[in-house]
């Protein structure tokens, strides 16, 4: 099959990714050790901060983001959400998750009745307070995000997906409860304001991450591990460049990958 | 069985096949086509989502103390989406209506911006280790060097506020960046592998 100039070696990158990790899935189903994966604080958080609003007998809030389904950062966020509404749901906690995209709200309704469905709880799902369609737009979303916060008092506040402008309001008004409040994000205007007022912020590629840590499934893990070795062949890859650059010779590796 | 896979096997196939069809000038075409299908199932998905929304507020109407704020909406919602048909996005009512109400909300709305910054900023700022001094000393120099005051005290002050922004701010941003954009392959590699089913609405399974 003919292919665009330049588009060889992306394809053939994308194609031993995929056998990366069709060889890592075996590896791992044969029962073989995989290597560890480091902790990451945030997603480790969010069990202390549904704990803790467990024992103080308040709400946890869950919002994720402007952007809608063609968006991966609220692809990412739905294992998080899944993993949270089971949580919840397992220790009778109230859990308020909160939408402001109209295409996104039927697919959190489903995510969280799922979650409380396997945590074996249906009956304490309700599906008018627990997943909320608050607002459509960042503006009217962070008033709405603001005033619930305050009424229901949440204990711990958890923001995963694409943000803008609302960020610092809502995590002011989290930090301001006295709330534990675990973040992550894929946008970097975003992340300062993140860092600066919630306790976790799972920085870019660490939220991506996020499904597969949670999951604890083999399969999930093994993913992860064949995309660190990519990231590893990228991180070389950067590294040959800006070597090459500084030496004046960059254009042997651009013709190579351009090919 | 069908409403399970069937959703997964479009995605997986349509992912797939946008993928090649980006670096195939065969079926390139398909591409576009694709966007359009992209587009058009967009419009199904706000529809989806205003009759699951109005689904909601619907069996709102029985509970008293949430009955107002139901209707509230729906007189909205349906109010905006007859007027919008009645004289499309144009019309001086239709512009009106929305001159009139989102546009100073979120005026109003984004100013409290400013409050909620300068609570974050005293918080981040207190010098209670070594990288929040830091941090300090960087923020103090590229205000500074963002304000014509800063040169008239040093001219120090924009060459480092300079150095600050473009070197080790920008580093560390497109390290950032250049993650993310791993991060987000990984997720897409991921759903069209059939790891990653949670945005069909059954949790991990």
């Amino acid at each position: 099959m003919p292919i665009f100039s330049g588009q060889l070696i992306v394809m053939l990158i994308q194609v031993s990714v995929a056998i990366l990790i069709y060889f890592l899935i075996q590896h791992a189903k044969a029962g073989h050790r995989l290597p560890k994966i480091r902790r990451l604080a945030g997603l480790d958080a969010i069990d202390e901060a549904i704990g803790r609003a467990t024992e103080m007998g308040r709400p946890v809030i869950f919002a994720n983001g402007s952007n809608g389904l063609d968006d991966a950062q609220t692809i990412a966020s739905f294992p998080v959400l899944s993993y949270v509404a089971h949580t919840c749901a397992r220790y009778d906690t109230k859990l308020i998750a909160v939408s402001y995209v109209a295409p996104v709200y039927p697919v959190m309704e489903a995510i969280v009745r799922a979650g409380y469905i396997e945590a074996n709880k249906q009956t304490s799902y309700d599906p008018v307070s627990t997943v909320r369609f608050i607002a459509s737009g960042w503006g009217a979303a962070a008033s709405a995000l603001q005033g619930t916060m305050r009424r229901e008092r949440v204990a711990a506040c958890i923001y995963m997906g694409a943000f803008f402008a609302e960020t610092t309001m809502i995590c002011e008004v989290g930090a301001s409860l006295g709330a534990i409040q675990v973040a992550g994000t894929a946008s970097t205007a975003q992340l300062p304001f993140m860092i600066s007022s919630c306790d976790y912020t799972l920085i870019g590629e660490e939220y991506y991450a996020a499904g597969a840590y949670l999951s604890k499934d083999v399969v999930q893990r093994a993913n992860l591990i064949a995309l660190d070795y990519t990231k590893v062949l990228a991180i070389c890859l950067i590294l040959l460049g800006a070597i090459m650059a500084t030496l004046g010779n960059a254009s042997a590796l651009t013709s190579f990958l351009m090919l | 069985m069908l409403k399970r896979y069937l959703p997964f096997i479009m995605a997986v196939g349509i992912g797939l096949s946008y993928i090649i069809s980006g670096s195939s000038p065969v079926i390139s075409s398909w591409k576009a086509t694709l966007d359009k299908w992209f587009l058009i199932s967009t419009a199904f998905a706000v529809l989806i989502g205003t009759a699951s929304l109005s689904q909601v507020h619907w069996r709102n109407l029985r509970r008293p103390d949430r009955r107002i704020y139901s209707v509230a909406l729906g007189i909205a919602l349906y109010g905006t989406i007859l007027l919008g048909l009645i004289q499309t996005g144009r019309g001086a009512q239709y512009q009106i209506l929305y001159n009139m109400t989102i546009v100073p909300l979120e005026a109003a709305i984004l100013s409290q911006i400013a409050f909620y910054i300068t609570s974050a900023a005293f918080r981040v700022l207190r010098m209670r280790s070594f990288e929040a001094s830091l941090m300090l000393v960087s923020a103090a120099i590229v205000m500074l060097y963002n304000v014509p005051i800063g040169a008239a005290i040093w001219p120090g002050f924009p060459v480092i506020g300079k150095w600050l922004m473009n070197i080790p701010n920008t580093a560390a941003m497109r390290a950032i960046t250049m993650g993310a954009a791993l991060g987000g392959s990984a997720t897409a590699i991921r759903i069209f592998l059939g790891l990653e089913r949670s945005y069909l609405g059954g949790g991990d399974e």
